[in-house]
């Protein structure tokens, strides 16, 4: 039992989760993760795509073995902070010896020499000295002509690993919570219109959108949706939204994550007799018919793409930015289909036909955006923030901060005359440790060396 | 004073830093990288200026930044360890980085507006941290290369590679600090834009196996007899992650992070 306690709690166990999680997560990032079908099939062939599929490879970060994982590594940090636990208190809470002359004479750092001053001045010195370096001094022992001394500090120090431990767990936790509990909806609204949050009761209505490009340019520049929730039939927050800035609501988290041209489209067609007369505008919605007065001619909008391209005899829109707007139109004669066209905002003449004395044009359109939002509730984003803080604080505590002891013995040698005894030890940082005993064993040397 | 040629500049002082350093002039060499570097640092305070946002949105930008890093990185680790080594480890790299941006095409080099997702002060932030972090790498694998060569050299001195072990492990240990810091204001700063502080995007993770493999390294010299060699071989490893970070994320694979 003992020796399967030592191997959870070891260092090497935490090396060895720790390379398996590397590269496990370094597969995830060569295989797509949470394709389609067709992705996955297309690129590596139906076989391997069953064999991804049978040990979740195509959401790895998801599936119970990786999640197995960070279990074990969970459990290995927990033991091991366990471990440290005892040896952690008695560095706080023990009360420090006295120790003999040998002692001193055996750490790392060590210094022995008679001053010309009294035992009272000199421990004076000391203190005063050992103070300004921001040392805890304690009174280890007193006799009539022997007093000895412990110093220390940093012990935050030896504290950062722990608090590093600790701060991983809860940001796993964290972790945990969110996916248990929390949830993440995409949901696109068009202007106007009001959608329900889902898990929360709540209304949410699009007022208003609004999109800016760049000047002279298609990148967009900034887009906004003036939203508002609705808590049992009541306005309860109205706020405008944009990309960084979410709006919260109870726990709810909503944010602008893209947006298109919505599906509700008026086309503007031109007909004309001839090229050379302005000819007439009908304005019609997509899958709407028109009739052409004075004629037996009746146009149905079929289709729009805001950006029409073409692959093989396949149309679709390349983007949602009107770069290429184009309409699909059929034109019935007396009922019977007689002819079927694509007309361009951006190349009017293109494609003009010859079979109807008629000719189309594609002169304008309106299309309302749709808003693309996240609806996003997460209850374990403060617990992983927290494990945010404390892991920097953590390592920060590690790395920077060296727990240093001092051991001084201070013993009248004669009237005026001390000797002092002093040494000490340090857990990183030897050399600016070094720096400071000398400056420590300098203060009193100052004046003159028995 | 267009900012281009005050990255001419720098490359040319560090080129010529370089070469003092190789032939043995320490002083001068120091002195003329940091002239470099006070020219890139008004170079790059131009660019910011004229493009209205901060200098590290496209593949330009983000390598002299990485440069600038690099070169700050290395002077700060010197005064705060008290050596004379990390200046020459980290010229070389921060020459080829200048050198390679300069390189770039015309197009490349563009000062373009910010998308909506980048107009945050997150940007700031969080790039500043994670390039901090990949210059102190840099540097700790400049110095176990130099390790690993001067190992294979019967004459090397142990105190000499004792002192690049160490260094390797310091830089190391400040680099581990700013890739949580950059990871950590990454997540905080996604969490506000694409509702989630982790959604295992490549970048992210790829973030994550250099952080994994630095602890790697961490966690295996605190055994007494993990040696100076693996040590060094380690720091190799990670910054090679690094780089994929760095760049393979972006060249290679797609993502939410598909912009530099």
């Amino acid at each position: 039992m003992d020796r399967i306690k030592k191997f959870f709690s070891s260092t090497r166990l935490a090396v060895v989760l720790l390379v398996i999680l590397a590269l496990i997560s370094i597969v995830g990032t060569i295989i797509i993760q949470n394709g389609s079908q067709e992705v996955y099939v297309d690129k590596y062939g139906p076989g391997l795509f069953y064999f991804f599929k049978l040990f979740s490879l195509t959401d790895l970060y998801h599936s119970w073995w990786f999640l197995g994982i960070l279990a074990l590594l969970s459990i290995n940090l927990g033991l091991c902070s366990l471990n440290r636990l005892p040896s952690l208190l008695r560095l706080f809470a023990q009360p420090k010896k006295g120790v003999e002359d040998q002692y001193i004479l055996g750490l790392p750092l060590q210094n022995k020499a008679v001053y010309s001053v009294n035992m009272d001045r000199a421990f004076t010195l000391l203190e005063e000295k050992l103070g300004e370096k921001n040392y805890r001094l304690l009174l280890t022992g007193r006799q009539p002509a022997d007093v000895s001394i412990f110093a220390e500090k940093g012990r935050l120090g030896r504290l950062g690993p722990y608090i590093t431990h600790l701060s991983i767990l809860l940001i796993l936790l964290g972790g945990m919570i969110g996916g248990l509990l929390g949830f993440k909806e995409y949901v696109e609204i068009d202007e106007g219109d009001t959608v329900s949050i889902p898990h929360a009761g709540l209304g949410l209505r699009l007022e208003d959108f609004a999109l800016e490009y760049y000047p002279d340019s298609k990148m967009p520049k900034d887009y906004k949706s003036a939203l508002v929730v609705i808590n049992g039939g009541k306005e309860v927050l109205r706020k405008t939204i944009e990309v960084n800035h979410p709006l919260i609501y109870k726990g709810i988290w909503i944010y602008q994550s893209s947006y298109g041209l919505g599906r509700v489209e008026t086309l503007t067609i031109n007909v004309a007799k001839s090229d050379t007369m302005p000819g007439q505008d009908f304005r019609a919605k997509t899958g709407e018919t028109f009739s052409i007065p004075g004629t037996d001619l009746k146009v149905k909008v079929a289709r729009f793409v805001p950006d029409f391209v073409m692959a093989g005899s396949e149309v679709y829109s390349r983007s949602q930015e009107p770069d290429n707007p184009a309409a699909q139109l059929e034109v019935y004669e007396k009922d019977k289909l007689k002819l079927t066209r694509w007309v361009f905002y951006k190349f009017p003449d293109y494609h003009q036909n010859q079979e109807i004395d008629r000719q189309f044009k594609l002169s304008g359109f309106e299309a309302l955006h749709y808003s693309g939002l996240l609806i996003v509730k997460d209850p374990g984003v403060a617990v992983v923030w927290t494990g945010c803080g404390l892991l920097v604080a953590g390592l920060m505590a590690t790395f920077f901060i060296s727990h240093r002891r001092l051991w001084a013995i201070l013993r009248k040698t004669g009237e005026k005359k001390t000797l002092i005894l002093i040494g000490g030890r340090t857990n990183k940082d030897r050399l600016r440790f070094e720096e400071e005993f000398s400056r420590i064993t300098d203060h009193f040397s100052g004046g003159s060396h028995g | 004073m267009d900012s281009s040629l005050l990255f001419g500049i720098a490359l040319a002082a560090y080129g010529l830093s370089g070469l003092l350093y190789l032939f043995k002039r320490p002083g001068p060499g120091r002195l003329i990288m940091i002239i470099g570097l006070i020219a890139q640092t008004t170079g790059l305070s131009i660019r910011a200026v004229k493009a209205g946002h901060a200098p590290f949105t496209n593949l330009y930008e983000s390598m002299l930044f990485f440069s600038w890093s690099m070169v700050v990185v290395g002077l700060y680790v010197e005064r705060r360890h008290r050596t004379k080594i990390a200046g020459p480890i980290v010229i070389p790299m921060a020459f080829l980085a200048t050198g390679y941006a300069l390189a770039l095409s015309p197009q490349s080099k563009g000062i373009t507006p910010l998308m909506p997702a980048l107009q945050s002060h997150w940007l700031e932030i969080h790039v500043v941290t994670c390039f901090l972090a990949y210059a102190a790498f840099a540097l700790a694998f400049g110095a176990g290369i130099i390790y690993l060569v001067k190992e294979r050299n019967q004459k090397a001195k142990k105190k000499n590679l004792t002192l690049l072990d160490e260094l390797s492990y310091k830089t190391i240990a400040l680099g581990v600090i700013f890739l949580t810091l950059g990871i950590i204001t990454g997540a905080i700063w996604a969490n506000y834009a694409w509702g989630s502080y982790w959604s295992w995007d490549p970048k992210e993770t790829w973030a994550l196996i250099t952080w994994l493999i630095y602890m790697i390294y961490l966690h295996l010299r605190l055994r007494a007899n993990f040696s100076g060699r693996r040590s060094a071989w380690l720091s190799v490893i990670g910054f090679a992650a690094v780089l994929v970070t760095y760049l393979g994320v972006n060249l290679l694979l797609s993502g939410l992070h598909s912009y530099a």
